[in-house]
């Protein structure tokens, strides 16, 4: 009886009524949900630094901030913001392109992704080489590091992750329906926030 | 409005919104000082919280109307 009220062209599972299967919600898929409930964790933690950055900040009593004899590069650290910014463009291409059946175009934004995420990674090694104080050096060396040291950890993940999707992607693992590219779309999402945090960062400590 | 966590697109959109936003704040404490930056901040807040109530406002479902049967 029951096959007899499914619409022509669909099956039984699409033309599915009731309440979703057990511990799965009918709005959001439960690797979408982990990944949600992952980033407003790490949002929270990077709130605790921020928090104490201007907890620090506020009771300074060096006259101006950076207190004396801290330069930081400003213009070097732009540059690293172009470049991370850059990528979510490139991993967004990906994206669209997968959505579009374009395989090639997944595997050249993961790539391209996933080489700016490690120039980023890199210049940014490189700043703390040359920039001339360490975390031992007060507060204000403590903060700077812990909070571009902690997205520079999260940049990292970033990059493990992409390159878990740059293997798949060249083994042809990805398809355009939406659930044959979650192993792109989750890292996209989580390679998003990196960025948003970066530029979070760039601002209240480079620029503010 | 759409939670941006659910989906790439719309976390994508989020990145771009706050890199625009970004621009005059950082072009502003390049140029003028740390405190017109945190000006420039306050005031794009000040429109966000606008905006977003706005929006909320013209989401509202249309009240119920009563029915002759």
């Amino acid at each position: 009886m029951e096959s007899a009220s499914v619409p022509v062209g669909q099956t039984a599972a699409d033309h599915h009524h009731g309440p979703p299967e057990a511990h799965q919600s009918s709005r959001i898929d439960r690797a979408t949900l982990g990944i949600l409930i992952f980033i407003v964790s790490e949002a929270m933690l990077f709130g605790a630094f921020f928090a104490s950055y201007f907890f620090l900040r506020v009771v300074s009593n060096e006259g101006s901030w950076p207190p004396e004899g801290f330069e930081l590069p400003v213009a070097i650290a732009g540059v690293n913001t172009a470049i991370l910014v850059s990528s979510s463009f490139t991993i967004h291409w990906a994206l669209e392109s997968i959505r579009k059946g374009n395989r090639r175009g997944l595997q050249l934004g993961l790539m391209a992704t996933w080489l700016l995420g490690a120039a980023f990674l890199f210049i940014q090694l490189n700043e703390y080489i040359h920039i001339g104080f360490s975390a031992r050096d007060g507060a204000f060396g403590s903060i700077f590091y812990g909070l571009t040291g902690l997205h520079g950890a999260h940049v990292f993940i970033g990059l493990l992750l992409l390159t878990f999707a740059n293997l798949r992607a060249f083994k042809g693992h990805f398809g355009p329906e939406a659930k044959s590219h979650l192993g792109v779309e989750l890292p996209g999402i989580y390679w998003h926030f990196v960025d948003v945090m970066w530029i979070v960062v760039f601002t209240v400590v480079y620029i503010l | 409005m759409d939670n941006p966590l659910r989906s790439e697109a719309a976390m994508f959109r989020l990145v771009v919104l706050v890199g625009l936003a970004a621009v005059p704040v950082v072009a502003l404490g390049l140029l003028a000082g740390a405190t017109w930056a945190l000006v420039a901040i306050v005031l794009e807040l000040a429109a966000a919280v606008f905006l977003v109530r706005r929006g909320r406002g013209r989401a509202q479902p249309p009240p119920p109307t009563c029915s002759s049967r």
